[in-house]
C-alpha cells in the first residue's frame, strides 16, 4: 500500500501487519530486515521456552523468538506455514515466528492510541499503541521489550 | 551531546580521569600550606591531572569538561612557573572547579549540560589578578590557528600561547587520520593522546567531522583528521620519527608571526628549521563544485534501494550530511591495494557460498520446471543479490562505516584480543616463571659452568604462516630429561619402552604432564599450585600448539603457536535424536563403542549415576539426550535409520525392542562405523543387543582435569567448522559454545564439552567414583581375571579372540598385496618380508573370508622374527571376565573357546598356528635342556584352570619341572616342602594374592634371592610398580610363551 495522497503532512509510520493466533499486529517497518518462510529452525533444547531455535540466515546465526508462546497462546496447529520476521536488535539478528504477514500500510499517528488498560497485564508491556483500522484493532508491537533477554 | 558516541572509549576516559581525579583534593591541600614554598612535583601532579583530563575531554566531545579543565590548567600554570602563590582563595577556586569536574565526569555524558560559567569565571579572574597589567589584554587577543589546507582550526588565546611557548617549545598542528594512523596501526586515541602528553604539551584537539563528507564521496580517499595542537621543544623531524605520522602532516607554527609585537620583542620564537608555514587567517573556504570532487561520479551512485532503517545507513550520516565537506581534503595516492576487515571477507564468502547455493537451487527449479520453487528462489536470489552488493559496497566504503561505528570497531577488535590476551597471559606469566625458577640456575651454578653470571630471558612474538609465534627463551640449566624419565617412570606414567621409543621433543613435552615436577623443592615463585599441565591445558584450549627445545646446560625455548584465528575449529559431528551437533575434537579424547552384548559388563550404576569401566578407570557417562532434557527419546535403528520411540529406560537394560530384521546397509549410508556387508548377514535375526551396530557410541571426553563419557546415537563426520556465536537470548545455555553452519546450509549447535559437565555436575560424580573405585580396591580379593582380546572374524561367521597382550600391532593390509615364496604366505613391509599365517593352517576352522579386499595382520614375535596371522575382520576390542572353556573346542592353534556377544568364539593360540606350521621355529633353548632337564623347579601359581593348564603345559614343555598352587597360601605351603628355584604367579587369586605372596617371599631369608616372575592378564604402570614394590622380578603377560620362557632362562641362568 503506497503513502495516501494528501497526507504527507501528518506524521505517519510503515507499519508491517502479521496475524498471531487471533490477533493482527503491527510492528514499525524500520525494524524488518526480511521475511522469509520454510527454513529449517534447529532446536536449542534447554533455551528459554519462548525460543523456538536458530536459523542459518545467511551464513550468520539469528534466534527465532516465538511470539505465540511470549504471549502465552496456543502452539499454532500448523507449523510449516510460519513465517519469520527478522528484526535488527542492537547487534543481533533476530527472528520472530509469526502465523503470517499480511501487508504494510502506513498509520497515520492519530489513529494510534496507547493501549486500553485492559491489556496491560502481564503481556500488555509487549503493546505499544493500538491502531485502528477500518475493521479491526492492530496491536502495535512493542519490539524493545519482546526482545528483552531474561536476565 | 558528546561528539563521540563511544560507550567503551568513554568509560576508559572516566575511569581513567577518576584516577586524575582522585589525589588531587590532597595535593591541592598540601599545594595551599606549601603557600610559596612550592613543592614543583605536586604542582606538576595536579597540572598533569587536569591537563590529561583536558585532552581526553576534548577528544571525546565533552567540551565542558574540557573547558574547565582548561581554565584550571591556565591556572595551575601560573603555579607551576611561580608566576603566583597559592593563596587559600586561589586554591579554592581550584578545589571547586575539581569538584565539579569530578560529578561532570561522573555523568559524563550530561556534563556538557553542566552550567560552568561561573567557575570559569572564578578561574580567569584569578589568572588576571595576578597578572601585570600589561599583559592583561592577552588573555582577550585570541589567535586563530590553523593548516594551509584546513584553514582555522584551533583558537588560542595570546596569553596562553606565550604560556606554551615558554621554556623553547615549538608549536604544532599535527594532523592525524583517525582511520590510517590510529585505528589501522591497533592504536586507541586515548592511548594517542597519553603518549602525546608524555613528550609535550596537547593544547587542544579536535575531530574534525565536518571534512568528512557524505557517502558519495570517493572512499578510498576517506579519511578522518584529528588535529592537535602540540607544544614541545622536540624539531619536526623528530617529532615525526617519534609519532609515526608523515613529517608533511606536522605542521608548525610560525608563532612570531602570530604574536603581536610586544610579545615578539620579550621573546624571540625558537628558529623553525622547517620552510615557514604561515597561519591561515580565519578562512571560508567556499565549497568547491562537486564536479572537481575527486571521482565524485563514479561513486555517485544512489544506493541500491534499501528497506528503510537499514542499519548500514549510520545514523551520524545526517550531521555529515547537513555539513559538506567545507574543506577539501587533498587527494591521496590512490590505494592500488584496500585493507579489508576478515569479517567484511567472512561475509563476503558467506554470502558467495549462499549465491552459488541459490543458483543451484534455481537450476534445479528451472529444469524440474517447478514454478513455485523458481518464485521462492528468484526472491531469495533478491535478498542474496542486494546483500552482497551492499557487502561489497562495504568494503569501498570501509572507512565511511569506521567513522561511526569506528569506536565500536576498536572496541571489539580490543576485546578479541583481551580474550586472547587474558586467555594466553596466565600461561605464559607461568612459562615466564617456570624459566625463571627451574631453567636459569643460580648465580653461583653459572658461574661455575662459565655462564654470564646474569641469566638471560627473552619473550618475543612474531608472525609466521599465518601463526602468531609466542617464544620464551632462557639460557639455563635445560631439561634434564634424564631426571624427566626417572620421576615419569617413578610415578608410572609412561614404561621404559614408550620413553626409549620418543624424540627429545616429546620427552621435553613430558614436563607438561599433570602432577609432575622436577624442581626439587616447590617454590613460591612457580610453585602455586599452577602446574605447567595447565598451561598446555589452557593453550590447547585456544588452539595453540607448544613446542620445547632444550639443550642440557645450554637453555630451553618454549614456542607457542597460535592460531590468528580462533573461529574455526575442528571437530566431530555427532547426532542425537536426528539432530547434529558439533564436539571441538580439542576436547575429544577418543571414541568408545561398547557393544549392547557388553553393557552389562562396561556400565554401571553408582547411586543413580552410570559410570563406564574404560581400561581399568571408571568414568561418569551421561547420555547427550539426557543433557539436552529430551523427554520423548526416540530410538534410532542403526541400520534403517528410522526413528521409533525408545524403550528402554534405563541404560544397562539392553531389552531388545521389537526390531524387524535387519534390512542390509543402504548403499553409501554414512555412517562412520558401517560394517561389512557379510558381517551384517551374519547378524541378522538376532536380538539388538547381540547386533554389535546397537553398540552405544561414547564420546570420551575431557573436561579440565577429569574425563567423561558422552553417549550419542551416531558418530558422523570431522569436519574444519567456522564457529558463530549465538544469540543473547541463547547466552544462558552453557551447555553450548556456538552454532555453525553446515555445508547443507543446516544449522548445527556445538557442545560445551566444559559447560556439559559442569550442568550435570560430574565433577562431583567423578568424586564419588574416585572414592567407589578406592573402596572396590580394597574389598577386592578373589576375583576372576579380566582378560584383554581382540575379537576378530576369520571364516565367514567364525568369531575368535586374541589375547591383546601378546600382540606388537595390527596391520590392514590388502590382500592382492600378499605374495607366495616357497609355498609360504608373505607381504613386503617395513623394509623386510613379514609371515603370514592363517588359522586354518592349523586348525580344523574355516577358511578366511577373502571377499573383501583387505584383510588385518596381528603381529606378533617368535623366535626373535615377527610374524603375522591373518584374519577378515576386525570386531572390537573388550576387556572382559570371560570364563575359558578348554576342553570343547580345544585343538592345535586354538586354546579354548568362550562366549563372546552370545557367541562361540575360539581363542587362538598364536605361538600354536605358527609352530604348528613351522615346527623348527619352537624349539626353544632352555636352561633345563641343555643341562639335561628336570633340573630346575618352576612353582606355578594360577587360580584359573584354564592359565594353569597353559602356563603348565609350556613351562614344562620347555624342560622345566613344574609344581602347582592355587594360591599364596598353598603356594608357601609348596616352597616349604620342595626346592623351588623360580615362582611364575598370577597377580588376582583368592586367599592370598600375587602380591602377597612375593612379600612373604622376600621376608624369608630362604627365598630372598628366589627369582619371582608375575603373570597376569592386565598390564599396567600402576600394576607393575605396585609389583615391583613388592618384590617382584619380571612382570609378563600371560600366554605370551616365549618372553615368560625366555625371562625363565634369563633368572633360572643367572643362578
Amino acid at each position: 500500500m503506497t503513502q495516501p495522497a494528501g497526507k504527507t503532512s501528518h506524521s505517519t509510520k510503515e507499519l508491517a501487519i502479521f496475524q498471531i493466533g487471533e490477533m493482527p499486529c503491527g510492528l514499525d517497518t524500520s525494524w524488518v530486515r526480511e521475511i522469509i518462510k520454510n527454513t529449517q529452525i534447529t532446536r536449542v533444547h534447554l533455551a528459554p521456552d519462548y525460543v523456538r531455535g536458530v536459523i542459518n540466515l545467511r551464513g550468520e546465526i539469528a534466534t527465532v523468538i516465538d511470539l505465540r508462546k511470549k504471549f502465552s497462546m496456543e502452539p499454532a496447529e500448523n507449523n510449516g506455514a510460519m513465517e519469520i520476521v527478522v528484526v535488527r536488535s542492537s547487534s543481533e539478528n533476530i527472528g520472530i515466528l509469526v502465523d503470517s504477514v499480511r501487508d504494510v500500510i502506513w498509520a497515520d499517528e492519530k489513529d494510534i492510541t496507547p493501549p486500553p488498560s485492559n491489556i496491560s497485564g502481564v503481556t500488555g508491556i509487549f503493546f505499544e499503541g493500538i491502531f485502528k483500522m477500518e475493521r479491526e484493532l492492530v496491536a502495535i508491537l512493542n519490539i524493545e521489550e519482546l526482545l528483552k533477554t531474561a536476565d | 551531546m558528546p561528539l563521540i558516541d563511544d560507550d567503551e572509549t568513554l568509560a576508559a576516559f572516566v575511569e581513567e580521569s577518576k584516577e586524575h581525579l582522585d589525589g588531587i583534593e590532597a595535593d591541592l591541600l598540601a599545594i595551599e600550606a606549601a603557600a610559596a614554598n612550592i613543592e614543583p612535583d605536586r604542582v606538576n601532579k595536579v597540572f598533569r591531572a587536569v591537563h590529561s583530563l583536558k585532552g581526553g575531554a576534548g577528544f571525546l566531545g565533552l567540551d565542558k569538561v574540557k573547558e574547565l579543565a582548561h581554565a584550571s590548567e591556565n591556572l595551575m600554570n601560573l603555579i607551576r612557573n611561580e608566576e603566583l602563590v597559592p593563596t587559600p582563595a586561589i586554591v579554592s577556586t581550584l578545589l571547586d572547579a575539581a569538584d565539579l569536574l569530578g560529578s561532570m565526569i561522573n555523568n559524563a555524558s550530561a556534563s556538557n549540560e553542566v552550567d560552568i560559567s561561573a567557575h570559569i569565571a572564578a578561574l580567569q579572574k584569578a589568572v588576571s589578578a595576578n597578572l601585570e597589567e600589561e599583559r592583561k589584554p592577552t588573555l582577550e587577543h585570541r589567535i586563530s590557528l590553523g593548516t594551509p589546507d584546513n584553514g582555522e582550526i584551533f583558537q588560542i588565546s595570546e596569553f596562553e600561547l606565550n604560556a606554551t611557548l615558554k621554556g623553547g617549545n615549538n608549536l604544532f598542528i599535527l594532523e592525524y587520520d583517525l582511520i590510517a594512523d590510529i585505528e589501522q596501526q591497533g592504536k586507541t586515541p586515548l592511548a594517542v593522546i597519553r603518549e602525546l602528553q608524555q613528550i609535550g604539551q596537547l593544547i587542544d584537539s579536535k575531530v574534525d567531522i565536518a571534512t568528512v563528507g557524505d557517502l558519495t564521496s570517493d572512499m578510498a580517499a576517506m579519511r578522518i583528521p584529528f588535529f592537535v595542537m602540540f607544544a614541545t621543544i622536540m624539531e619536526i623531524d623528530l617529532l615525526a620519527g617519534f609519532l609515526g605520522i608523515d613529517a608533511a602532516r606536522i605542521h608548525i607554527v610560525n608563532t612570531a608571526a602570530l604574536l603581536p609585537a610586544r610579545q615578539a620583542e620579550q621573546k624571540p620564537p625558537p628558529p623553525a628549521r622547517q620552510p615557514e608555514i604561515p597561519a591561515a587567517p580565519p578562512a571560508i573556504h567556499a565549497p568547491q563544485p562537486a564536479a572537481t570532487r575527486p571521482q565524485a561520479v563514479a561513486t555517485a551512485e544512489p544506493p541500491a534501494a534499501e528497506p528503510a532503517g537499514q542499519n548500514f545507513v549510520p545514523r551520524a550520516a545526517a550531521p555529515a550530511k547537513a555539513a559538506p565537506a567545507a574543506v577539501e581534503t587533498p587527494q591521496i595516492k590512490a590505494d592500488t591495494n584496500l585493507r579489508v576487515s576478515v569479517k567484511i571477507l567472512d561475509n563476503l564468502m558467506t554470502l558467495a557460498g549462499e549465491l552459488v547455493l541459490t543458483r543451484n537451487q534455481l537450476v534445479q527449479a528451472v529444469a524440474s520446471r517447478n514454478q513455485q520453487g523458481v518464485d521462492t528462489v528468484s526472491q531469495r536470489l533478491d535478498l542474496v543479490t542486494s546483500e552482497l552488493q551492499e557487502a561489497i559496497m562495504t568494503t569501498r566504503m570501509q572507512p565511511v562505516g569506521n567513522i561511526f561505528n569506528k569506536f565500536k570497531r576498536v572496541v571489539r577488535d580490543l576485546e578479541l584480543d583481551k580474550t586472547i590476551i587474558e586467555a594466553i597471559g596466565d600461561p605464559l606469566t607461568h612459562l615466564v616463571r617456570n624459566s625463571v625458577d627451574h631453567g636459569i640456575e643460580t648465580p653461583a651454578v653459572r658461574l661455575q659452568n662459565r655462564k654470564p653470571e646474569v641469566g638471560l630471558l627473552r619473550l618475543s612474538a612474531f608472525h609466521e604462516g599465518g601463526q602468531v609465534i609466542i617464544e620464551i627463551e632462557d639460557d639455563g640449566a635445560g631439561i634434564n630429561t634424564d631426571k624427566l624419565k626417572a620421576k615419569v617412570l617413578e610415578m608410572g606414567l609412561h614404561d621404559r619402552a614408550q620413553l626409549e621409543s620418543m624424540s627429545p621433543k616429546e620427552l621435553n613435552k613430558l614436563i607438561f604432564t599433570p602432577g609432575l615436577s622436577t624442581a626439587k623443592e616447590v617454590t613460591d615463585v612457580s610453585g602455586r599450585g599452577v602446574g605447567m599441565d595447565v598451561v598446555h591445558t589452557n593453550l590447547s584450549k585456544l588452539g595453540g600448539v607448544i613446542d620445547i627445545e632444550s639443550s642440557l646446560g645450554a637453555g630451553t625455548t618454549i614456542s607457542i603457536k597460535l592460531p590468528l584465528t580462533l573461529a574455526i575449529i575442528p571437530s566431530l559431528i555427532v547426532t542425537c535424536q536426528q539432530e547434529r551437533f558439533a564436539i571441538p575434537q580439542v576436547n575429544l579424547v577418543e571414541l568408545v563403542r561398547v557393544p549392547a552384548g557388553q553393557v552389562k559388563e562396561r556400565i554401571e550404576k553408582i547411586g543413580d549415576a552410570l559410570v563406564m569401566r574404560l581400561r581399568g578407570e571408571l568414568l561418569p557417562l551421561i547420555h547427550l539426550r539426557d543433557t539436552l532434557g529430551i523427554k520423548d527419546p526416540l530410538f534410532i535403528d542403526p541400520l534403517t535409520s528410522k526413528a521409533r520411540k525408545e524403550r528402554r529406560t534405563n541404560i544397562s537394560d539392553p531389552r531388545g525392542s521389537e526390531r524387524s530384521r535387519p534390512q542390509p546397509v543402504a548403499a553409501g549410508e554414512e555412517a562412520a562405523d558401517r560394517p561389512q556387508g557379510a558381517f551384517i548377514e551374519q547378524r541378522s535375526g538376532e536380538e539388538r543387543r547381540t547386533n554389535p551396530l546397537s553398540a552405544y557410541n561414547i564420546l570420551v571426553l575431557s573436561s579440565g582435569d577429569f574425563h567423561y563419557g558422552l553417549i550419542v546415537d551416531q558418530l558422523l563426520d570431522s569436519e574444519e567448522i567456522v564457529v558463530k556465536p549465538l544469540g543473547s537470548h541463547l547466552r544462558n545455555c552453557k551447555c553450548y559454545a556456538g552454532a555453525t553452519i553446515q555445508g547443507d546450509g543446516r544449522v548445527a549447535l556445538i557442545l560445551d564439552v566444559v559447560g556439559i559437565s559442569t550442568q550435570m555436575k560430574l565433577n562431583m560424580v567423578a568424586d564419588r567414583m574416585k572414592a567407589q573405585v578406592a573402596q572396590s580396591k580394597d574389598e577386592k580379593g578373589g576375583m576372576e581375571d579380566s582378560q584383554s582380546l581382540l575379537i576378530v572374524m576369520n571364516g565367514p561367521g567364525e568369531q575368535m579372540a586374541v589375547p591383546l597382550g601378546l600382540i606388537s600391532r595390527i596391520e590392514r593390509i590388502k590382500n592382492s598385496d600378499i605374495s607366495v615364496t616357497a609355498g609360504r604366505r608373505n607381504i613386503q613391509y617395513r623394509g623386510g618380508s613379514l609371515a603370514l599365517f592363517g588359522v586354518e593352517e592349523v586348525a580344523g576352522v574355516g577358511m578366511r573370508d577373502q571377499t573383501g579386499e583387505t584383510c588385518y595382520v596381528t603381529v606378533f614375535p617368535v623366535a626373535g622374527r615377527e610374524v603375522g596371522i591373518m584374519f577378515s575382520e576386525i570386531v572390537d576390542i573388550l576387556d572382559a571376565k570371560i570364563k575359558i572353556d578348554d576342553i570343547t573346542h580345544k585343538q592345535p592353534g586354538i586354546l579354548g573357546s568362550m562366549i563372546i556377544f552370545d557367541k562361540i568364539t575360539l581363542l587362538v593360540d598364536l605361538y600354536g598356528v605358527v609352530v604348528g606350521v613351522m615346527p623348527e621355529w619352537g624349539l626353544l633353548k632352555s636352561p633345563a635342556e641343555e643341562s639335561g632337564g628336570g633340573e630346575f623347579n618352576v612353582l606355578i601359581v594360577e587360580d584359573s584352570k584354564f592359565f594353569m593348564n597353559q602356563i603348565q603345559n609350556f613351562v614344562s614343555e620347555a624342560g622345566y619341572r613344574t609344581f602347582t598352587a592355587e594360591d599364596g597360601v598353598e603356594a608357601l605351603k609348596v616352597l616349604d616342602e620342595e626346592h623351588i628355584h623360580l615362582v611364575l604367579t598370577d597377580i588376582e587369586m583368592p586367599n592370598m594374592d600375587g602380591l602377597e605372596l612375593t612379600r612373604n617371599i622376600r621376608h624369608d631369608t630362604r627365598w630372598s634371592s628366589l627369582p619371582v616372575i608375575a603373570v597376569t592378564s592386565v598390564a599396567g604402570e600402576a600394576a607393575e610398580e605396585r609389583g615391583r614394590d613388592a618384590g617382584v622380578d619380571e612382570y609378563m603377560i600371560k600366554l605370551d610363551r616365549e618372553q615368560i620362557i625366555a625371562k625363565m632362562d634369563h633368572y633360572l641362568r643367572r643362578r
